[in-house]
């Protein structure tokens, strides 16, 4: 148990080494304290930061530096105090091409929607990724959210939101691409509202098996999740896709906190969706707008599942 | 044996303790209304690592105590302020069975108008770096006058002040002693710029931060008084029997910073952006009224036109 101590002490101490630039920042305000740790590598990043008598407002960016192909970003961020929460984020990308974007509100400020002052307590991030992992996680005293991804030739980008009475997330990823290369998307979604939880995995592996000369894979997946106060919480996603030149193998299943269990297909069988034959496809299909339309006309294989908790 | 000594103290200590003196003031790190900010930064590469670390921590307060204290028996005194805009100070002693007087003006000040932030950092395979910019106004005023007289058995009585770098510390005792100590602290607005790499941590902090302090004291025991300001200046001096010591000094950072618009500094007239202000604008934040009950030997410290330092 001792050496099982030392080494967990040992990987975390590695794992902090990875990083190159480390920042861990503490900002006050009258009735709240926000916290915001950095970890990056490979990265260009810039935060601002405005702190006064009763508000601190933070806005931060970064992306993978120039010719980086192995950028990492870590990010946690917290907002308490007296009738704030509190509400917290964690966002780990390590990725060949990241984007993201954060801004902290903490404190008074206008109330959204109205002319008001009151506390505006608030974690927002943005990111986008390509061909690497993600987990993001984000929660209030009600609920949470906690999402993660292995992208592999594909692009995702989302935004989430943590106010101390309401979370969202909106995420949308695709491959629309006439690159030669496999690809696959490995996403769980998992919401959880007081005791109730659910959980969605998807996955879809684009896999070359014959040399074709046809429309390439195309694919595209929306998930999103909200949770209103303590009141109920929703988790949904979808997917969509051609086959294209490649061989397709999806599925989506989910499970929840009442052992209910279910799958797309429904039957419980992946879809297992073999390349177009040789040759048709090509000749009308030339951008990656031609590729959208044949989704938008309903060409495809595509499901999606929903959840939502009450609870009682 | 232990209860003994006990039972002993206890029984010399209360028919005799006629005057006991405590004030404890003590504000919490931890309060809800603290305001600032506290940065740290590590930068590694594989050759090497630096670290940086900043803060600025204050509460929005107005804080005044005066008391007049006079009795025969024995005394302690404990005072502390913790941390306010970079100002702390702690007053504590004690008196053997004596004949005891003493006066105290202590006043504390602070707010935040602006605290501003900017950090960049950026890492690719040649070149690993993170910088900062932090632009602030937080007025700040400390002020703090003590007299005292005492004969009797022995008193011991110490003072410690800082004001951001710089550090004052008084250490009295004797059966037969006096002091008249006043000391005042400003700031207002900073600049400060931090460059991190992971060989090299360059550092730049401009500040428009005064402190000010004068001592008048007689002690036939020990004597001390310590000045120090960061590495750069350091005054002690330690005096055993007795000794009357009369010390005075201030010490300010002024700058002003030049921008291309040739503006002209309100206080001093000297073209040139002045942000941060050649004067010692803390004190006249402080309003007034106020300035009226620090009474006229604060107004003799920090008033730029009697005291300054950098003309």
């Amino acid at each position: 148990m001792k050496s099982l101590h030392v080494l967990v002490i040992f990987c975390l101490i590695s794992v902090t080494a990875l990083a190159d630039i480390q920042t861990s920042n503490v900002y006050y305000t009258s009735g709240a304290t926000v916290t915001n740790d950095v970890d990056l590598h490979n990265m260009d990043y810039t935060n601002c930061v405005d702190i006064y008598r009763n508000s601190i407002s933070l806005s931060g960016a970064g992306e993978n530096s120039s010719g980086s192909t192995d950028a990492k970003v870590s990010e946690s961020a917290s907002v308490t105090g007296s009738g704030v929460g509190p509400i917290g984020s964690n966002l780990d990308i390590s990725a060949e091409k990241i984007q993201y974007a954060k801004g902290i509100s903490a404190g008074l400020g206008l109330v959204e929607d109205s002319s008001k002052i009151g506390n505006v307590n608030e974690i927002k991030y943005s990111y986008l990724l390509s061909t690497g992992t993600e987990h993001a996680n984000f929660f209030n005293k009600y609920a949470s959210v906690d999402e993660k991804l292995i992208s592999k030739e594909n692009t995702y980008s989302a935004i989430f939101d943590a106010t101390p009475t309401k979370l969202s997330l909106e995420g949308y990823g695709n491959r629309f691409s006439f690159e030669d290369k496999d690809s696959s998307l490995y996403y769980t979604l998992t919401v959880t509202q007081r005791d109730l939880w659910a959980t969605t995995e998807a996955q879809l592996v684009a896999t070359r098996i014959n040399d074709v000369e046809v429309t390439p894979v195309i694919y595209a997946w929306n998930t999103s999740a909200l949770s209103s106060g303590g009141d109920y919480a929703t988790s949904h996603f979808d997917m969509a896709f051609i086959a294209g030149d490649r061989q397709v193998d999806a599925q989506i299943t989910g499970r929840d906190s009442n052992g209910l269990v279910a799958y797309v297909p429904v039957d419980g069988t992946p879809w297992h969706v073999d390349p177009i034959t040789d040759g048709s496809g090509s000749d009308d299909i030339q951008t990656i707008e031609d590729l959208i339309t044949l989704i938008q006309q309903g060409v495809s294989n595509s499901g999606y599942m929903d959840w939502t908790l009450v609870p009682s | 044996m232990k209860n003994t000594k006990e039972t002993g103290l206890l029984r010399r200590m209360k028919p005799i303790m006629i005057g006991l003196l405590l004030i404890l003031l003590y504000t919490s790190a931890c309060s809800t209304a603290k305001q600032g900010y506290q940065l740290n930064v590590r930068v590694n590469d594989s050759t090497g690592s630096s670290a940086w670390g900043y803060s600025t921590v204050t509460n929005t307060l107005s804080f005044k105590s005066l008391s007049e204290i006079s009795g025969t028996g024995n005394s302690s005194k404990y005072v502390k302020v913790s941390d306010i805009g970079g100002m702390s100070l702690k007053d504590s002693g004690y008196t053997k069975q004596g004949r005891l007087i003493t006066n105290n003006t202590m006043n504390v000040a602070s707010t935040v108008n602006y605290i501003h932030i900017q950090e960049t950092a950026h890492e690719d395979s040649t070149s690993t770096s993170y910088s900062a910019v932090i632009n602030q106004s937080v007025p700040t005023v400390m002020y703090d006058a003590d007299e005292l007289y005492y004969r009797g058995e022995g008193m011991n009585s110490r003072n410690l002040y800082i004001n951001g770098k710089d550090k004052i510390y008084t250490a009295l005792s004797g059966t037969t002693l006096t002091k008249s100590l006043i000391f005042g602290s400003t700031s207002k607005e900073a600049l400060i710029f931090a460059d991190v790499t992971p060989h090299s941590v360059l550092e730049n902090v401009l500040e428009n931060r005064t402190t000010a302090f004068r001592i008048m004291s007689a002690a036939d025991e020990n004597t001390k008084f310590r000045f120090t300001t960061g590495d750069d200046v350091a005054l002690e001096q330690e005096y055993v029997g007795a000794f009357q010591l009369s010390t005075k000094l201030i010490k300010g950072n002024v700058y002003h910073y030049q921008n291309d618009f040739g503006d002209v500094c309100s206080v001093c007239g000297e073209t040139g952006y002045a942000w941060l202000p050649c004067c010692y604008e803390g004190w006249n934040d402080v309003g007034q009224s106020d300035q009226n009950d620090f009474g006229a030997s604060a107004k003799q410290i920090f008033d730029c036109n009697t005291c300054r330092i950098n003309p």
